[in-house]
């Protein structure tokens, strides 16, 4: 694997048993996280984000599995050798690697806290059960990740029971708990949607001051795109279990290049849309075999070839690459027009400050 | 009288034991409009929306609906004639709809409670009109609402809401559960249904970008109040209240930074 990456996915394959059969839920996922940077995953509910994410933790549940792919961990630097995370056993990777490499923080805090134990004891839980601290170490610590993630009394936290705090606290104490055994790889899963939005920017706020301080690298799955233009150095869109377009952060929003990440980027209003365009058609069941390109149904601009075959993975720079026949024989297809209006009246709104 | 509010909310307040859920709000809607209530959880939309179709009973205030007033009690053929008109539109379809049903019942539903058909081929031709305006496809109607999506449900309970021509529909966050590439169908649909029928719609969201596009006008609440309400371009392009300002202030721009 590359030096400068922390992660790196390769020809991910991941099927589920169903009722209805077996399900290709990852079609050939291949993903880079650059150490220290984050890496944003965009897609909508049931395109596989969050089971491609799952998967580097051995999270996956019971009917899943791993049909193909490799899964590779930087060493920390100067340390160990990167490993192949697909060959370890799930207890292995409960083990070694979650919560002391790669923690999760999840969309509902709730899901993490137990009801039942105060906030400083369900923190210093992994630091006792790693075994490298003592109790009293283990205390000071707690403490002062609760400072660090921003909660004002954190003495008084350590004694209170999550019910006790707002939305905003949980998640701070879940971001505190992800962050006690020392891992160096977050994966913050839809972090703030279930947050109002004057919290939600205070979290995404903090979250980039940790990352900085801790050079942290960040993996984001969210569906919403200010979330992903706040956040995010690259980019990587899925549909249908597959990366239909990776970039940087400029290349996708000021050079979208796949029609599926036209059509996302459309349906956000801006001050001067008069006419909202939205994605026709529902994704696909992804328990039916899928022929050709899965997209095409709802492309306005598939070729016939795309209903019959995959299209091919087209490299338009060193950092950008695209799922489309659009670009094949070095073709270089305008921006549909409304599209193009649209991001210049973005950018000039975000440059006025809103 | 076309200036007339179809709908008036005047001084209403609702507690739930100590909370005061909603705080001496007063506003009111034209005949047509879309008029959106913004703010966050807490903020007390909801609980103003749901004194309005009378889930629940307010503690004070009046609601003038069609220029009678509706929040003490009703009879009978009075509860039947405001359901007739006044519709509600849910964040999540799949709770709201009756799993057990199929889609032509849940949608004919409301011509039953209203007898709105003079025969059974005129229920059928009536669902299938309304199934068609929504955009699915009628041949579906023998399906449950386990067997669609989250869009399609969705439309699912529009169809049911809108199949007796109210004239005022209230959506509380009906779009918060879907994907983004389905919002803006729904509310593509929502906007060409008022277009066409002159349905008003109070609409309850936390989108703020997706509310501005949709809205008239917005009131933004705070803690039960309504701290600020006025047309949808002015509130927005000049916020007055420091919490529509803070507000408007979170709205990520999708513009990366650097």
């Amino acid at each position: 694997m590359k030096d400068k990456n922390a992660l790196e996915i390769h020809d991910l394959e991941i099927s589920f048993e169903t009722s209805r059969g077996t399900a290709q839920i990852i079609r050939r996922v291949s993903l880079e996280a650059e150490r220290g940077k984050t890496l944003a995953i965009v897609g909508e509910s049931g395109s596989g984000k969050s089971v491609t994410v799952k998967s580097i933790m051995a999270l996956l549940p019971d009917q899943a599995r791993i049909e193909g792919g490799e899964i590779w961990l930087q060493g920390r630097p100067g340390e160990e050798e990167p490993i192949n995370l697909t060959s370890l056993s799930k207890e292995q990777v409960m083990k070694t690697v979650n919560g002391r490499r790669i923690s999760m923080v999840f969309q509902d805090p709730l899901s993490v806290l137990n009801p039942t134990m105060k906030v400083g004891k369900q923190i210093m839980e992994g630091m006792l059960l790693h075994g490298d601290l003592n109790r009293k170490e283990a205390k000071e610590r707690a403490i002062h990740l609760l400072d660090d993630v921003g909660i004002r009394d954190s003495r008084l936290c350590m004694d209170q029971y999550p019910h006790q705090l707002s939305g905003g606290m949980r998640q701070r104490a879940a971001i505190a708990i992800a962050l006690s055994g020392g891992a160096d790889i977050l994966i913050l899963d839809e972090p703030t949607t279930a947050l109002d939005v004057t919290v939600q920017k205070k979290i995404l706020d903090l979250l980039q001051r940790l990352q900085k301080e801790h050079s942290l690298t960040a993996i984001l799955i969210t569906h919403d795109l200010g979330v992903v233009a706040k956040m995010a150095d690259t980019v990587s869109v899925m549909y249908a279990g597959q990366i239909v377009e990776s970039g940087t952060s400029r290349d996708i929003f000021f050079h979208p290049a796949h029609p599926y990440t036209w059509g996302l980027l459309s349906s956000i209003p801006d001050s001067g849309t008069k006419h909202l365009l939205s994605i026709p058609g529902n994704p696909p069941d992804l328990s039916r075999p899928i022929k050709g390109d899965a997209f095409a149904p709802r492309n306005a601009y598939a070729l016939k070839e795309d209903f019959a075959s995959e299209p091919p993975l087209i490299p338009l720079s060193g950092t950008h690459s695209v799922k489309s026949r659009l670009y094949q024989d070095g073709k270089r297809p305008d921006l549909p027009k409304e599209l193009k209006e649209k991001i210049e009246r973005i950018q000039k709104e975000a440059s006025h400050g809103r | 009288m076309a200036d007339e509010p179809i709908l008036q909310v005047k001084g209403l307040s609702k507690s739930f034991g100590n909370v005061r859920a909603v705080k001496d709000i007063s506003f009111s809607l034209r005949q047509g409009e879309i008029f959106s209530l913004v703010g966050e959880s807490g903020s007390g939309k909801t609980t103003a929306a749901r004194c309005i179709i009378r889930i629940y009973r307010p503690d004070e205030g009046s609601i003038l609906f069609q220029g009678k007033d509706i929040s003490g009690s009703l009879s009978r053929a009075g509860q039947l004639e405001l359901a007739k008109n006044m519709q509600m539109i849910f964040q999540d379809p799949l709770s709201s709809l009756n799993p057990k049903k199929t889609v032509f019942d849940i949608i004919a539903s409301g011509l039953d409670v209203h007898r709105l058909y003079g025969s059974k081929k005129e229920r059928a031709e009536k669902v299938h009109a309304m199934m068609e305006e929504v955009g699915l496809s009628p041949e579906l109607s023998g399906r449950r609402p386990i067997q669609f999506s989250g869009g399609q449900r969705q439309r699912i309970a529009i169809a049911r809401a809108l199949i007796i021509r109210p004239s005022l529909i209230i959506a509380d966050e009906p779009l918060s559960s879907l994907d983004v590439s389905i919002q803006s169908q729904i509310v593509n649909l929502l906007l060409s249904l008022r277009e066409k029928y002159g349905i008003t719609l109070l609409f309850i969201g936390h989108d703020l970008r997706m509310v501005r596009f949709l809205s008239d006008r917005i009131a933004v609440m705070q803690e039960g109040e309504i701290v600020e309400c006025g047309k949808a371009e002015d509130l927005f392009s000049r916020p007055s209240h420091p919490y529509t300002q803070s507000l408007l202030g979170s709205i990520l721009s999708p513009v990366p930074n650097g």
